[in-house]
């Protein structure tokens, strides 16, 4: 099918109507402008075209277009009314499983929908992406289906089928406001506030029933700023829980593996060029290095060093996600060329010298590593040394390394922070944050932050690429996520994997590098974010101000060879005068450790 | 900024939106620009105490497609830009008239090279025309030397020097005497530097120990400037001491993260900035250091990415800053007020 984008008509009805329902937001007067539909777009009851080469514009009823479900396709004839039936709405919200700002519409979906018109409105989720940025398939839908009241349709929609609805780049949920009866789109929406929803199905079907749009009631503004979605989104960033259960690693909470974690964080015994955790996580850099690219390793590394004081809240470890628990994220290390260059009969022999007591207080005994006939002092998978060892002598050193990877897990858990500002704010302290502060976040929302960056963490817990420079040394593209899913895919270390210590019956499909996730990287917490430049996976952006303008501008363009793959494109382009407003909200986000290690 | 004011831009159309973005973007073009020619005859005067105000004219950028920029030396008397380059153990040459040229190698130590360490730190070019370099050596700590270039193109490496300790900052006194410096970690983790007399021939002597991470050395205004990483502060000391016991030197300023260190007009000095500084929210900066040790954000992010070295010419008022980031990968020229 050839979708055509009608320019015209897409200005005239999606930014235009937009832009009065702004005005209308920031007016106390309750007596809004009614949105600008155009006559011919409704109060008529024509069959839906059925043309699957029909053009996706406002002018005509949408083609009858396919979509994924559960069990197999369904088409969007099969959601349209009868022509004879009273003017109803069929409401196509695109949405991804990563975005925070759509959780929340999906989650309230029953208060979007208020009494007076539910009756009227059929609401369809689109999901375009699943909660790791996989494009959308099947398998996706019921995670998706579980927010909100698990009654509203979930389709996937990988390819993102109304985009000639609305800008290039908007900001999600997105909403395609159709007559029901005959398929005719009569309004778009991009992340609308939640009163700007009720009213635009109240406005359009006011139209469709030929009578006067009814006035807009004035919209709630919370603290004086907020509205009713970012309220609870602010709510929701408050950090006040430990992180959440790990059962795969049967130490994650065990005192005593934390306080051994710590000592294998510090030590360098592990390494033969005297590397550890703690050469790149500095306590007093809330445990990064503060550097574009770590020099602290065997070698330079050629990705920024993230702090990992909120590891343990994190689902996916690294920049491409290479780790699927913080014990994983613990072992790589190691045998890694850039950080230890070791190898894991090399830290067994350390453990074993070193820690033993320690270690089989917690783990039991330790293999026999002072037969050195049975286990050479180094040695890992590839090596002669490690190739010729008996495979039970292979399994019981390597669990020697994952017992390692597991205390420092455990001591990673274990931190706390104070609690900063914004959370007292969203423990309802009005006077947390300053006036300035307040606009800051409002500026935040404002700007698209939210859609990605939310949570207690600010985060997403997800993959994208914005395309910003490589920290290679030879200036070469970081595929990112691509490449750490091959490298997650093939590692023994995986959660699923032998040494995990809850391996699930019916084990979950792997991750699949859909094209998207091509140049992708995680994103990043914002805790603390002022205080831990520099930014960006390779490390290249030295202050807010040049990271924030990327995420506006989208990264480095097409031609840059500095990175790869397309740009998010759901990152929606900002007014450059919010950055300002949004760096004095940043600045608020301390990340102060309890009990840093001395 | 009125409080309504990000709630009206919330649902602006993309048309309106795009019109903003690329009035900005225009307001912040220019930056790459090559330096245009100057007239390079120019009489060498000492400016330092006008109370000028600074050429915007100045301000430019020289892109560096080959090398990254470390340590910068301006030479007065030939009216050239010295550029010490990470890769390779590069010298280049930067004048107005004839822009970056390749100057020479320094002399690897052994096995440097194939290790793919070679760091280097500051540069400084005698009167004899000898050009002596720092260097830095590999993070682990193996490769660190004194390099030189000879006006004829021999090199050589300073005897004795030893190559776990890491060398970054030199500086040049009356006399073409050297004053360099170096640290290394200690059993407890702990960084300990010292500054020394550096020797071509003969190698290096403590000058002045009980230091931490010296990152920068200035020989400026009949004194030496001492930028300790470690301690994050600036130090004075005398020339040809006598030298106060360790811990007893002049605290000039403190401020997170000196870098290396360069003297601008007036007593003032600059001072670079590569990496983080604890519990600061300040981006990567040039920052200003004034004789009476207040300290300033003379140039930040975006403006600069991890800028290092700087030189000053004080002919044209302008500063030279090493700017080593991935996309800034150049010099900067600031006009200096």
């Amino acid at each position: 099918m050839k979708i055509r984008c009608d320019l015209f008509r897409v200005l005239a009805l999606a930014s235009l109507f937009p832009l009065f329902l702004a005005v209308a937001s920031c007016s106390n007067s309750g007596s809004a402008p009614q949105p600008s539909v155009s006559s011919d777009a409704g109060g008529e009851c024509n069959s839906a075209a059925l043309d699957a080469g029909a053009t996706l514009s406002f002018g005509s009823s949408l083609p009858n277009l396919e979509f994924t479900a559960e069990d197999g396709n369904i088409s969007l004839q099969s959601f349209a009314t009868s022509c004879s039936s009273n003017p109803s709405l069929l409401v196509l919200r695109t949405v991804a499983g990563w975005c925070g700002t759509c959780r929340w519409h999906s989650d309230n979906t029953s208060e979007l929908l208020a009494a007076d018109v539910a009756f009227r409105v059929q609401l369809v989720d689109l999901l375009l992406a699943n909660d790791n940025n996989q494009l959308a398939s099947s398998s996706d839908l019921p995670s998706y289906g579980a927010h909100g009241d698990g009654q509203i349709p979930v389709l996937a929609d990988p390819t993102f089928t109304l985009a000639p609805f609305f800008d290039p780049h908007p900001a999600l949920p997105l909403y395609l406001i159709v007559d029901a009866r005959n398929l005719r789109p009569m309004l778009a929406l991009s992340n609308p506030a939640p009163d700007d929803v009720t009213a635009a199905f109240r406005q359009v079907l006011a139209q469709l029933d030929g009578k006067t749009p009814p006035s807009a009631e004035p919209s709630v503004k919370y603290d004086d700023r907020f509205t009713r979605d970012q309220w609870d989104m602010i709510a929701a960033m408050r950090l006040n829980q430990p992180p959440p259960p790990d059962p795969t690693n049967h130490v994650a909470d065990d005192p005593n593996a934390a306080a051994l974690g710590l000592t294998f964080f510090e030590t360098p015994k592990f390494s033969p060029q005297q590397v550890s955790c703690r050469s790149c996580h500095n306590p007093a850099l809330l445990l990064t290095d503060g550097k574009e690219v770590p020099p602290e390793g065997a070698k330079f590394g050629t990705r920024n060093v993230p702090s990992i004081v909120l590891a343990g809240y994190r689902k996916w470890l690294s920049w491409a996600g290479v780790a699927d628990s913080l014990w994983m994220l613990s072992v790589l290390p190691v045998e890694l060329d850039f950080e230890y260059a070791s190898s894991r009969l090399f830290a067994a022999h350390a453990i074993f010298t070193s820690y033993r007591s320690e270690y089989e207080a917690i783990f039991g005994p330790m293999p026999p590593l002072d037969d050195t006939t049975r286990f050479p002092p180094a040695g890992m998978p590839g090596t002669p040394e490690w190739d010729s060892m008996a495979a039970a002598d292979q399994d019981a050193v390597t669990r020697v390394l994952v017992n390692m990877g597991k205390s420092v897990a455990a001591y990673l858990r274990s931190l706390r922070v104070m609690e900063s500002p914004l959370d007292s704010y969203a423990n309802g302290d009005l006077s947390a944050l300053t006036a300035r502060q307040k606009d800051g976040l409002l500026a935040y929302f404002s700007a698209g932050c939210a859609q990605c960056h939310y949570g207690p963490r600010l985060a997403d817990d997800s993959f994208h690429n914005l395309r910003f420079p490589t920290g290679r040394p030879d200036k070469t593209a970081d595929p990112g996520r691509s490449d750490g899913i091959a490298f997650l895919i093939a590692s023994e270390f995986r959660r699923t994997g032998k040494y995990s210590d809850s391996v699930p019956t019916t084990l979950p499909p792997n991750p699949v590098a859909t094209p998207n996730l091509v140049g992708a990287f995680e994103t990043s917490d914002l805790r603390g974010v002022a205080f831990t430049l520099p930014y960006g996976h390779g490390g290249t952006y030295g202050g807010l101000t040049s990271v924030i303008d990327a995420h506006r501008t989208a990264g480095l363009p097409a031609d840059s060879t500095l990175t790869v793959g397309d740009a998010e494109r759901f990152l929606p382009p900002f007014d450059a005068a919010l950055e300002p407003a949004i760096i004095d909200f940043l600045n608020v986000l301390r990340l102060d450790m309890v009990n840093p290690p001395q | 900024m009125r409080n309504n004011f990000p709630t009206a831009l919330r649902n602006l159309p993309g048309p309106i939106l795009g019109s903003v973005l690329a009035l900005t973007a225009c307001s912040s073009g220019g930056k790459t620009s090559v330096v245009p020619l100057q007239d390079a005859s120019v009489t060498v005067r000492d400016s330092g105490t006008q109370d000028a105000t600074p050429d915007a004219s100045l301000d430019k950028f020289i892109p560096m497609t080959e090398g990254q920029p470390a340590s910068l030396w301006w030479d007065e008397a030939t009216s050239t830009l010295y550029i010490a380059d990470n890769q390779n153990n590069q010298v280049w040459t930067w004048t107005d008239s004839a822009g970056l040229s390749k100057y020479e190698a320094t002399e690897p130590t052994a096995g440097e090279l194939d290790a793919g360490a070679t760091l280097v730190g500051q540069l400084v070019r005698q009167r004899d025309g000898t050009v002596v370099v720092a260097r830095f050596g590999s993070p682990r700590g193996a490769y660190a030397a004194i390099a030189y270039i000879t006006s004829n193109g021999d090199t050589g490496l300073v005897p004795g020097v030893d190559p776990a300790r890491h060398h970054l900052g030199l500086g040049l006194a009356p006399g073409d005497k050297l004053y360099g410096s170096y640290f290394a970690g200690t059993p407890g983790g702990a960084m300990a530097g010292s500054v020394t007399k550096v020797d071509l021939q003969t190698g290096e002597t403590d000058y002045a120990t009980g230091f931490a991470k010296i990152v920068g050395v200035l020989v400026a205004n009949g004194k030496i400037y001492v930028s300790d990483q470690g301690n994050s502060s600036i130090y004075v000391l005398p020339l040809d001491g006598p030298v106060p016991d360790a811990g007893g030197y002049t605290v000039l300023a403190t401020f997170p993260v000196p870098d290396q260190i360069c003297a601008g007009p007036s007593g003032v000095i600059f001072s670079g900035q590569f990496q983080a500084a604890a519990n600061s929210t300040d981006p990567i900066s040039v920052r200003k250091i004034e004789p009476d040790g207040t300290v300033a954000l003379f140039r930040s992010d975006p403006v600069v990415g991890k800028p290092s070295g700087c030189a000053y010419d004080a002919v044209h008022r302008r500063l030279f800053v090493a700017d080593s980031s991935t996309l800034l990968n150049g010099i900067h020229i600031f006009p200096v007020p």
